[in-house]
């Protein structure tokens, strides 16, 4: 062919650009998963959504704190000048966790319930925190989709489970960021400004009588604690169906989903309780929805069930408290969640595993 | 496919640069999607320092070959070695020494150029990639001014981002290229740099390669054999030796008994095919020669023309008989 011609090109080719024998080779050692994971930190310290996002929460925690302390401050201007606290940084700390369809079962609190609620209840409600962090999951992940990237990771030595388990701990690690933000914000600043972690009586109630007043750093520290297992059981589910679904958006949309099917189910079970009272709120306690609603609410240890009362010739809904339920949500929560993270973190990694990829 | 017809087809490779390392060896390999077999028991080899052009049209079955020789694709059957490594934990690991560019660059778009070549020699295990290494392969690719430029690679054109990609499919010192139409969006000069580039990866560093074109002129200036693929069957793997003996002058006859001549001539060491109702034959010097020998054997000779066969003109012929034989074997008329 024209090979020889070829060559007589390349004879003149410029001396510019460096010849191969002369390229610098680099010194290389074996690729481990270590190497992987780096490329991943490296993607997520070059993802402008992580900083837009992390960025937002923070301004999100500045908000709060300041109507935090606004709203503590005119309750000292009310009580004649008195320092009074109406709310404490403890009741937002958990906003991080704030997914759709969690139910926000708000203990009842001490003091200016009403106040304290519109402050703290509502703002987990309509803002899912949580959520944004699981979202950034989906999107980080979506652009090896979209970028067709892995077949670069594969190209590089690397197995399919040993690059889904590097995704699904940079998963951990995006999911964390979010809680790290949001805690160091809030606390931080609460603390510059003067806001107490915790008011008086914070977690106290009073049924039949008997007044129920929990240690409050207990409370907080258990609740804050199975909310953080509940929440990276919640980004393993939105890492596996990134992996299942190849579509950042159809992922995304596929988790938004999911906590909606779960809430549903809630309700289920929740009207099953109208016909057996006495264990539904046992069935309940499995629900990742009621479980976030509950410690989101620090309410774990005692929460509202209710019975039909037909003495009255229709449906009366009675209260009822159960004490001590504390370790037996804990334990399912931590069942329920190790269901979760072992479940979608097969189906995640079996579909990666089979996939072809673009 | 008829096995037989098929097996027929996958003419036993003639191309051995250098038979003593086997790098790809795939064995009946098939891929199925949804409702359509896009390889059909593919059997072919790749030895070290081969510089192999794959030829096919669009939907031929190349970039399948691609995926599943270079892991992103499963195949439905049939088995593959690399570097002598055909089992799964082995194939992975030896696909570090593999590089390649299918269809499009994979590249992180809101990257800049410098920093895909980055999250490349990462996962490659280089290290100090800063100290001159990323700096080497973006000037090797004639993209000096990319390792300064903070523009993300989304913003680069076609030519641009074919560049890039082929300077991240250097990371690592791969010892084998597999390239799925790497000039595609490059101007004249661009294809022209890219062409040398891949010639002095070949002939200086010994790295093999196997690129897909359905641009036949501009893989011929640089292959060294051809696989030829049609509706996801080889139908011919040859050297551009052979190839060009095939192309180049071919004389065209048709005579009185098509089928005899063509034994004949074969017997006398012709290089002759039959290509529908008439024969071509190549490399023939003087015609006379052919014409006296179909005489001696009273083959009357009905129609007789010289043309001049392009690569495109041997491919089309090829992939028209192999279409035509098929559809004999399935009981087609003659």
């Amino acid at each position: 062919m024209e090979q020889n011609k070829e060559k007589t090109t390349l004879e003149q080719h410029s001396e510019k650009a460096a010849f191969v024998g002369e390229l610098s080779r680099g010194k290389m050692h074996p690729t481990t998963m270590l190497d992987l994971f780096k490329m991943y930190l490296f993607r997520l310290y070059h993802t402008k959504m992580v900083y837009i996002i992390y960025g937002a929460i923070a301004l999100i925690g500045i908000i709060a704190v300041l109507v935090i302390a606004e709203l503590n401050a005119q309750a000292t201007k009310a009580n004649s000048g008195t320092a009074t606290s109406v709310l404490s940084l403890s009741q937002i700390a958990l906003f991080c966790f704030s997914v759709p369809g969690a139910f926000s079962t708000l203990s009842g609190t001490s003091g200016t319930a009403l106040i304290t609620n519109a402050a703290t209840s509502s703002v987990g409600s309509f803002l899912p925190l949580g959520f944004f962090g699981l979202m950034v999951i989906c999107f980080f992940i979506g652009k090896d989709w979209q970028n067709r990237t892995f077949r670069n990771q594969i190209l590089a030595g690397h197995g399919r489970i040993q690059i889904y388990l590097v995704a699904q701990l940079t998963a951990f690690l995006i999911a964390l960021g979010i809680v790290v933000t949001w805690e160091a914000t809030i606390w931080s600043l609460g603390s510059i400004m003067r806001i107490p972690a915790f008011i008086d009586n914070q977690f106290a109630a009073s049924v039949g009588g008997v007044t129920y007043n929990p240690n409050p750093a207990g409370v907080f520290c258990v609740s804050f604690f199975m909310e953080l297992l509940i929440y990276i059981s919640l980004a393993v589910l939105a890492c596996a169906w990134s992996f299942i679904i190849p579509n950042s958006w159809g992922a995304f949309g596929l988790l938004y989903a999911t906590f909606e099917v779960a809430a549903l189910i809630g309700i289920i079970v929740y009207g099953l309780g109208y016909f057996n009272a006495n264990s539904y709120y046992q069935l309940r306690e499995w629900l990742v929805s009621y479980q976030m609603g509950q410690f989101n609410g620090f309410g774990a240890d005692y929460y509202a069930t209710f019975t039909n009362d037909r003495s009255h010739g229709y449906d009366v809904i009675n209260t009822v408290f159960h004490a001590g339920r504390t370790l037996a949500l804990c334990l399912k929560t931590a069942g329920s969640s190790l269901i979760l993270i072992g479940a979608m973190g097969f189906l995640g990694g079996r579909a990666f595993v089979k996939r072809d990829l673009k | 496919m008829d096995e037989a017809i098929q097996n027929e087809f996958i003419i036993s490779p003639g191309v051995r640069n250098n038979p003593a390392e086997l790098i790809v060896e795939a064995k009946h390999l098939s891929k199925r999607y949804k409702g359509c077999l896009a390889l059909n028991d593919v059997s072919f080899d790749i030895h070290r320092g081969d510089l192999i052009g794959l030829v096919g049209k669009n939907g031929a079955g190349k970039t399948t070959l691609i995926r599943v020789i270079t892991g992103v694709a499963h195949p439905t059957s049939g088995t593959f070695s690399l570097f002598g490594a055909s089992d799964a934990k082995g194939v992975t690991k030896n696909l570090a020494k593999v590089a390649a560019m299918v269809e499009q660059p994979a590249l992180y778009n809101n990257m800049t150029a410098t920093e895909n070549l980055m999250t490349r020699c990462i996962l490659m295990g280089v290290e100090n990639p800063m100290d001159g290494y990323i700096r080497d392969k973006l000037e090797f690719v004639g993209l000096d001014e990319a390792y300064h430029d903070k523009r993300k690679v989304k913003d680069y054109s076609l030519g641009m981002r074919q560049r890039v990609g082929i300077a991240m499919s250097m990371v690592g010192e791969p010892e084998l290229m597999v390239l799925d139409e790497p000039t595609n969006g490059l101007d004249p000069e661009g294809i022209r740099q890219i062409r040398e580039l891949l010639l002095r990866l070949n002939k200086e560093k010994g790295v093999t390669m196997m690129i897909s074109s359905h641009i036949l002129s501009e893989l011929s200036k640089f292959a060294s054999s051809y696989v030829f693929i049609d509706r996801g069957v080889i139908v011919q793997q040859i050297t551009s030796d052979e190839l060009e003996a095939k192309v180049g002058k071919v004389l065209i006859i048709q005579t009185s008994d098509n089928s005899a001549a063509y034994q004949l001539l074969k017997n006398k060491n012709f290089d002759v095919e039959f290509i529908k109702d008439s024969l071509n034959v190549h490399g023939v010097i003087n015609s006379a020669d052919v014409l006296n020998l179909l005489s001696d054997a009273k083959i009357h000779l009905i129609g007789m023309k010289e043309e001049e066969n392009s690569l495109e003109d041997y491919f089309m012929n090829l992939v028209t008989s192999a279409a035509d034989r098929v559809f004999d074997a399935k009981g087609g008329n003659i």
